[in-house]
């Protein structure tokens, strides 16, 4: 009877919020998105087509998807730094593709102000895809298939840059996650446990300032008091501004779908959630670009890591994960 | 024989055909000589400079706010010339910082003709690339990828108004001067900084 019970509340749950999504693309509380997001169906398709397509690198062997992964929340795992093309290791950490529509910066340092632009830097970088847009339109036009597809999407079969980046923008701008329990409890559609309750508590006491509700980022950059890399020399935002301010100022992460996006940090320098506790609570080097809200490092007890991961947890979206109009595409087989 | 410079030239927008058409033309000069590219030039130091390479955009802005980006490219043989059917309010070095956040990456502005930075936002304002000869020391390749519109460091410049454009049928780009203000000891810029402010606006003022 028990089991009955629960099974027909996770099966509303489910259906619930799948439903709810799939009708409005987001929840209600989500902000207005600062990107369209695009409602062809033809031309999200066709963006999907082109994301899993290794025809985008130089020697057909990597695609979009093999550092974004849908399994890992489009980000990859078990390894710090990206792969790329003829087994060469990038100097950053994938991030995770999600919830872009609310972004207007990408990339770990923000260089790329438009999610339109931000496919030619991984194509043209010569240890990521290392192709170039040209080489990329050579193939797509030489190809009937993906003729058909831009005229399906823009009546059009001469595929150019705009309409190539168009789609792939489309399907991107698509990439939502808000089905996870964080969202149903948000929609009444579920109660938060004790500990993931205190958990919660201690996230708004602690992490809302960065890591902002519901899209759980404030899409900004700060200095969460790590070490630079001796050996990857990397100082984030300030690469690209020169402004001493934003020295080893990175990208605030959503802390949606952390159990699939590890490594964490720009340079994926930590395997688990336990070690990100560490370092927020005993390992924040302190410099004059540090997040004011870092200055002391974070007071928590073990127990109250514990309960706050417990509420991270919460954030995990699977139904994100297993959304099968994100998949890789049959017809690509 | 004067220098043939292409120019690739797209308008964004409709023309209305109330207005004269307008004819301009560009030309690219060494001490009033027609600049060649692949040929020396002496610099007022004694050193030599060769260009291979240049490339620039201009942003033409209609009097109705529209606005024409064309860009030049120094090597190919074609057109010197080009016409516009509505009056010109304002003539710009660059691409605006629009374009740069939110590009439309149709005609002029194609990441395939090179001047687009991939690994950040922005066009490249400005492509020269080419040798030094300085006495005593090989050649020397330089490549200066000018460009830049955000902290700080701004190559989007302003070059001529209206009345002055309007009494134009050509525009002289005046390479001697430009090319003796560089300093060639920086033989790359490849990215936004303050001497790719300099180079641009050095450039800037040579276009009359």
């Amino acid at each position: 009877m028990k089991k009955g019970l629960l099974l027909i509340a996770l099966f509303t749950l489910v259906f619930g919020l799948s439903a709810y999504i799939a009708d409005k693309k987001f929840p209600s509380y989500f902000p207005t998105p600062i990107l369209e997001i695009e409602n062809n169906a033809d031309k999200i398709e066709l963006g999907r087509l082109l994301f899993y397509d290794v025809r985008l690198s130089a020697n057909n062997t990597i695609s979009c998807a093999s550092c974004h992964s849908p399994v890992n929340g489009f980000a990859h795992a078990d390894h710090a730094l990206s792969h790329g093309i003829n087994d060469s290791i990038l100097t950053r950490n994938a991030p995770a593709l999600f919830n872009l529509a609310w972004q207007k910066d990408f990339m770990w340092d923000g260089a790329i102000h438009s999610l339109l632009a931000q496919p030619l830097a991984p194509i043209s970088n010569s240890k990521e895809m290392g192709s170039n847009v040209t080489e990329v339109l050579q193939k797509l036009n030489a190809s009937a298939f993906y003729k058909k597809k831009f005229f399906n999407a823009y009546a059009d079969t001469n595929i150019t840059t705009q309409l190539f980046l168009e789609a792939l923008r489309g399907f991107q701008s698509n990439l939502i996650s808000a089905s996870s329990k964080y969202d149903s409890v948000r929609l009444n559609l579920s109660t938060f446990s004790n500990q993931e309750q205190k958990g919660y508590l201690l996230f708004k006491r602690n992490c809302k300032h960065c890591h902002t509700e519901p899209l759980f980022t404030n899409a900004g950059f700060a200095n969460n008091g790590l070490p630079i890399d001796t050996q990857l020399q990397d100082l984030g935002r300030y690469n690209f501004t020169h402004l001493a301010e934003d020295s080893m100022k990175f990208k605030v992460p959503s802390l949606r779908n952390l159990s699939y996006t590890f490594p964490y940090m720009h340079d994926g320098r930590f395997n688990t959630l336990n070690e990100v506790m560490n370092h927020y609570t005993k390992g924040i080097q302190k410099s004059k670009s540090l997040s004011p809200f870092l200055s002391d490092g974070l007071m928590l007890q073990s127990e109250e890591k514990v309960d706050l991961i417990a509420f991270l947890l919460t954030l995990n979206d699977r139904n994100f994960l297993r959304n099968k109009s994100y998949a890789f595409p049959n017809e690509l087989k | 024989m004067i220098e043939k410079i292409i120019i690739i030239a797209f308008l964004l927008f409709p023309a209305k055909a109330s207005y004269a058409q307008q004819l301009l033309q560009l030309n690219a000069t060494f001490a009033n000589h027609n600049l060649e590219l692949n040929q020396k030039y002496a610099l007022i130091n004694g050193d030599t400079v060769v260009i291979d390479q240049c490339k620039f955009y201009l942003t033409f802005v209609k009097q109705n706010k529209e606005k024409t980006i064309l860009l030049i490219n120094l090597s190919e043989p074609a057109s010197k010339q080009f016409h516009f059917n509505e009056k010109i309010n304002q003539l710009f070095f660059g691409v605006d910082s629009l374009q740069n956040v939110s590009p439309n990456f149709e005609a002029a502005l194609d990441p395939i003709f090179g001047m687009y930075w991939t690994w950040q936002s922005g066009f490249i304002n400005l492509k020269l690339e080419g040798f030094i000869l300085q006495k005593g020391s090989p050649a020397k390749h330089f490549q200066y990828h000018i460009g830049g519109f955000e902290n700080g460091l701004n190559t989007f410049l302003p070059l001529l108004l209206m009345e002055d454009l309007t009494s134009k049928s050509t525009l002289q780009i005046s390479f001697d001067s430009f090319l003796n203000q560089i300093n060639y000891d920086k033989l790359n810029i490849m990215s936004p900084q303050a001497d790719a402010v300099q180079m641009a606006k050095a450039f800037a003022n040579a276009i009359k």
